[in-house]
């Protein structure tokens, strides 16, 4: 199994974060998955360059599903980071499984938006991401709220608790 | 443990707080402490004893961002940390900018202050760049 993490991430590649994590768990590469910032190929550019040592592919979704499973049968150890669980969710309803040596789904900030409801520090989630995470948690993913790797943390189990 | 001390001029160091809250969510190991206009360097002085007895708690050390090399919470830090009285140990480092408070984060958990000022100054030096785009062509070699 090569991918080492897995993470939700509103802001796709946040450079100082990233290192942060990369410093924990084993990271050759980072597998960034988002159709706006991949249609965006300015964007692309800089959020790439904010990673300087370690190599950064960007995908949408649609590329993300095919490149996935040649990426999993690496010998190299990847960090793959959605801007949204639906994105992730797309991608195991393609058959593509998220299971990971950390052995969870880690979310990191997802920012309020109009349709939001805050569940934690910078953690806001509309319809769509709820059932999103419930589908991948029914999947069998442990979903793991976390900034960053000493800060507390929830699941979402906890987080079902306060949106009822 | 480490705990930090963040010494400012006006209300930058309840801003970086703001920030480092929207990115690594709160920061209990650091103490804001603040030189303001209206306040004036003498309570700030009486300030940041109070700040320092809080933080010096449980610590085997003190660590102190200050904004500005030589500006007051400066002196005053060094005022503290160079006194041989003064327990736990210090140490202050000044420039203090946002990604060095969130790097702050991890140098919480060392016990020698003088080690933790040391990695705190190296890795955040990094931490200045300019933007540039990376190559945009992605090979399928994983």
């Amino acid at each position: 199994m090569s991918i080492s993490f897995v993470r939700i991430d509103d802001r796709v590649i946040h450079g100082q974060l990233i290192t942060r994590w990369a410093k924990e768990l084993p990271c050759d590469g980072i597998i960034a998955i988002d159709d706006a910032v991949a249609a965006d190929p300015l964007l692309s550019s800089v959020m790439k360059g904010a990673v300087q040592d370690t190599k950064v592919w960007l995908f949408d979704t649609a590329t993300a599903i095919e490149k996935l499973p040649k990426i999993i049968a690496s010998e190299k150890h990847y960090f793959v980071i959605g801007k949204s669980p639906v994105t992730l969710k797309r991608i195991e309803e393609a058959g593509i499984s998220l299971q990971n040596s950390n052995k969870k789904i880690n979310v990191g900030p997802m920012s309020a938006r109009a349709t939001t409801t805050t569940i934690g520090p910078n953690q806001s989630v509309n319809p769509e991401e709820i059932a999103a995470f419930d589908y991948l948690s029914l999947r069998g993913h442990q979903i793991e709220f976390r900034l960053v790797p000493d800060a507390s943390s929830y699941s979402w189990q906890d987080a079902r608790q306060k949106l009822k | 443990m480490i705990n930090v001390i963040l010494a400012t001029h006006g209300s930058l160091a309840e801003a970086l707080l703001a920030g480092s809250k929207m990115v690594y969510g709160e920061l209990p190991h650091v103490f804001p402490v603040m030189l303001t206009e209206n306040k004036g360097i003498n309570s700030f002085g009486d300030e940041f004893t109070a700040v320092l007895k809080q933080a010096a708690k449980g610590a085997d050390g003190v660590l102190v961002l200050c904004d500005l090399q030589s500006g007051t919470p400066w002196n005053i830090a060094c005022h503290h940390a160079f006194d041989p009285q003064t327990q736990p140990p210090m140490a202050v480092l000044g420039g203090v900018n946002f990604p060095m408070l969130l790097l702050s984060d991890e140098i919480k958990d060392l016990t020698d202050v003088a080690q933790a000022a040391a990695v705190l100054l190296e890795e955040s030096r990094d931490s200045l760049v300019q933007a540039q785009l990376a190559e945009t062509t992605q090979s399928d070699d994983f």
